[in-house]
């Protein structure tokens, strides 16, 4: 019931957006589909006379369908770059086959006496074709543009991560954020539009005979006023590519706007993309993690965030306390590496497993060498202690860096379960027990664990030891899990832009960045 | 009217038309006849052009067809297939005007042919220029099919298997209407069934066709009377005494009719010579008594006969040996 009401809620707060996108989602799902009519049909008609061409027309539409979608955008993107033209383009190509084989099926299943008797009339291939079998295959041919329409809208919902819009947006900022009004604000609405979309559909197809030529006129009329949609929102000038989980969490985006006063014009898309989106120029202006090796990669001013709008993110352990009551000797080897590892270190081993494609065991290898803290390992016989990291580079080196401590000090064996997906599934494995210790950040702790109500956390992030007391506290009580001193460097969130573009402009903090985008 | 000079037609291996010769005089009907895959359909389609000549010539009106442009040929020439072929998302009105819309008539010239053709086929126009096919009978369908074939008035028709899709019943009276079309008298007819009996009632001449070959181009007492081999006595023997009464006319027999007796003749059934006698012997049993008998007409040369349907019988036996010397 509460779902229910926290979704109401946030519609009436979001509604303006959620107009926006579904616009949007119309929008991308009627522009492909125009495309593919206007390729499909002709080529489903033209093999209706040529049918060496059936074999490869089904082939290669088949095979595209069969690409999985967010692997065909991700084809895309180095040719049409990121945006509305890579989206489109894809659903384009899912149109094709749906309407290509209906165009086709359609004309071949029309009554062979009634294409004998035409012929035998005197009609000429083309009349026969406009007055005779495209008409007869309308049902067909609706079928087919129903089965694409549908289809479209669904697979649309993938283009937020492109940033080309829709509804996409709310359900992967929801799903970022575990914020399951947000899911529903975007998965709600796609779902309608879709079953919306295929009842008109299939009501043009039951139409009868004679009233189907007016209704495709009145379709094809249509599509264009529906793919206009797009025009509409205005998305140019000075741009901003945020991911989903930026876009929607209290500390970042909205965070932004409240301490800056900062609007910027916003597209949505994947995490993995928001730093080649800003290198290439699609966008100005993008968020990410100050320690990411990528801000090195592509040549990125992070800019300063004068404010403090962003809570401090020190990296630290999480470890279990009864792990730790077990193995005490497991204390001393933990916080070998506190206070070791500041910012611009951490950039620079991110930078080599990154760009330099180096193995996370190896860097980790080389700064515990570097420190002085590296033993081979003991090959010990003792409990297995469980390491975990989140899906990303800088966890990777950290829970390799530990990996290899543990093993050089202590008895103990290691397994690691890297990779696992987010914040809220590693933090579940280690209540749970599933994993002993992994690396964790404060502001993550503050925001997206504990729930902190936003003036409490408002208050605390302007100090970074309150917040790193009243984490360590809170897990302790509400836990039992165990805060390891910060490691060193700050990983939070940072605005960033390209460095020559920072130095043209002149901007090295937010405040700047506000202030030019006053003029 | 129509020349076909050694016709051959090959699907890859299959030779389905081979080396047919043969002429259609204008204003008669000539039927194909023979089982499916003897190739008739396919040498009605070389005609039209719906299938293209292998080999040898054909001439429609003294133009060689090769030398036209296939839509200008078919739009000269009336086309009626088994089940009509009626466009389903046409209304009747429209299914008829398909033709004149193809050789741009007017609209005033169009609904004034259309009404001229309807009423010919006894079709109300009222009733059914607004309805689409489906909401037709089968014989209804086959009329309009008729319809859309005579509307710009071509001078050849050709009909593959018209009345195939009917039920028997509906067949035997479209077929009977179809003989007394007054707008079909003088048109050049090809048609193709594969129904002896169709041929026979239909046909001035009949050409039965079996593996692409002709066995035997004839008129349809030839046919019955002097079949050329063993394959055209085999293929009518089933029918043949219906046949045999089916070609032959009242005239024939006068010879071997008695003369008239005024007083059986006052109420007896009066028939046109050229009646066939296996109508009249049909209409005579469906009266019902046995001494009913038919006064024949005079002409200019003989006075009325009168028979009954023994005598009739009598008479063939009489007349058939004749015949087939």
């Amino acid at each position: 019931m509460n779902d229910i009401q926290d979704f109401w809620d946030f519609l009436q707060l979001q509604g303006d957006k959620l107009l926006e996108q579904t616009l949007e989602h119309i929008s991308l799902t009627f522009i492909s589909l125009a495309l593919a009519i206007l390729i499909g049909l002709p080529v489903g008609l033209l093999i209706t006379r040529y049918k060496k061409g059936v074999g490869p027309a089904f082939g290669i539409t088949g095979i595209l369908q069969t690409i999985p979608s967010i692997a065909l955008l991700g084809f895309l993107i180095p040719v049409l770059g990121i945006g509305p033209k890579p989206a489109i383009f894809a659903l384009f190509l899912y149109s094709l086959l749906p309407i290509i084989r209906n165009a086709f099926t359609g004309v071949m299943q029309v009554d062979a006496k009634v294409k004998e008797a035409a012929r035998g009339m005197g009609m000429t291939d083309w009349q026969l074709l406009t007055r005779v079998e495209l008409p007869l295959a309308l049902p067909v041919l609706f079928a087919g543009i129903r089965t694409a329409a549908v289809l479209n809208v669904g697979v649309a919902t993938l283009a937020a991560y492109i940033a080309a819009g829709g509804l996409g947006e709310f359900i992967f900022g929801g799903i970022a954020l575990n914020n399951t009004p947000m899911i529903l604000a975007g998965a709600v609405p796609a779902a309608l539009l879709a079953v919306g979309i295929d009842f008109l559909l299939a009501r043009l197809q039951h139409l009868r005979l004679p009233l189907l030529r007016p209704a495709a006129l009145l379709l094809f009329l249509a599509l264009p006023l529906l793919s206009s949609f797009y025009l509409l929102p205005n998305r140019s000038g000075f741009q901003a590519g945020l991911s989903p989980e930026f876009a929607g969490r209290a500390d970042g985006y909205p965070g932004l706007k409240a301490t800056y006063g900062l609007d910027l014009n916003t597209v949505i898309m994947a995490p993995a993309l928001v730093y080649k989106a800003v290198y290439e120029g699609d966008v100005d202006v993008i968020d990410g993690y100050s320690t990411d090796g990528k801000i090195k990669t592509y040549s990125l001013r992070v800019l300063e965030d004068d404010q403090n709008s962003f809570p401090p993110y020190h990296a630290a352990f999480l470890i279990r306390e009864p792990v730790l009551l077990r193995h005490p000797e497991l204390r001393e080897v933990l916080e070998m590496l506190s206070g070791t590892i500041n910012d611009s270190t951490m950039t620079a081993l991110n930078y080599h497993v990154d760009f330099d494609k180096a193995a996370p065991a190896e860097v980790a290898q080389a700064f515990l060498e570097q420190q002085g803290l590296w033993r081979p390992p003991q090959n010990g016989t003792g409990e297995t202690i469980q390491l975990g990291s989140k899906i990303f580079t800088e966890q990777y080196i950290l829970t390799e860096m530990l990996s290899q401590l543990i093993r050089g000090y202590t008895n103990l064996q290691v397994s690691a379960r890297t990779g696992l997906g987010g914040t809220k599934i590693c933090f579940d494995a280690l209540a749970a027990g599933e994993i002993d210790i992994y690396p964790e950040y404060t502001g993550t702790g503050l925001q997206v664990i504990l729930n902190t109500p936003q003036p409490v956390a408002d208050k605390l992030s302007k100090e970074n030891d309150k917040v790193f007391r009243y984490v360590a506290d809170r897990f302790h009580e509400q836990y039992h899990i165990l805060w390891l001193p910060p490691l060193g460097f700050n990983n939070t969130y940072a605005l960033m832009m390209r460095e020559e573009q920072a130095v043209k402009l002149k901007i090295r903090s937010i405040s700047d960045l506000k202030e030019h985008l006053a003029h | 009217m129509i020349r076909l000079r050694n016709v051959t037609k090959r699907f890859g291996g299959l030779l389905a038309v081979d080396d047919v010769t043969l002429d259609v005089k204008e204003g008669e009907t000539l039927v194909l006849l023979g089982t499916s895959g003897c190739g008739k359909t396919t040498t009605l389609k070389l005609i039209n052009r719906l299938e293209e000549l292998t080999a040898g010539t054909i001439e429609v009106a003294g133009t060689n067809i090769q030398q036209q442009k296939p839509e200008d040929l078919r739009r000269k020439m009336g086309y009626v297939i088994q089940g009509a072929g009626l466009f389903p998302h046409y209304t009747v009105q429209e299914n008829i005007a398909v033709v004149p819309r193809l050789l741009h008539w007017s609209k005033e010239k169009i609904d004034k042919r259309t009404h001229e053709v309807l009423e010919l086929l006894r079709i109300s126009p009222q009733q059914y220029l607004s309805k689409y096919p489906h909401e037709l009978s089968g014989g209804q369908q086959q009329r309009v099919g008729l319809a859309r074939a005579l509307i710009s008035d071509p001078p050849v028709i050709l009909m593959d298997e018209p009345f195939g899709a009917l039920d028997p019943i509906t067949r035997i009276s479209i077929r009977r209407e179809f003989k007394n079309i007054e707008a079909l008298r003088h048109k050049t007819k090809v048609l193709v069934t594969h129904d002896v009996l169709e041929a026979f009632e239909l046909g001035d001449r009949i050409c039965l066709m079996d593996n692409g070959k002709i066995q035997q181009l004839g008129t349809t007492q030839e046919l019955v009377f002097r079949p050329a081999n063993e394959f055209v006595m085999r293929f009518l023997q089933d029918h043949l005494f219906q046949l045999q009464l089916q070609v032959l006319q009242l005239h024939q027999l006068r010879p071997y009719l008695p003369a008239v007796s005024p007083a059986n003749a006052t109420d007896a059934i009066v028939f046109p010579e050229s009646e066939s006698v296996l109508e009249a012997i049909q209409i005579l049993t469906a009266t019902g008594a046995p001494q009913q008998s038919l006064t024949l007409e005079a002409n200019t040369e003989t006075p009325p006969q009168a028979a009954t349907v023994a005598d009739l019988m009598a008479a063939v036996e009489q007349l058939t040996p004749s015949l087939r010397a």
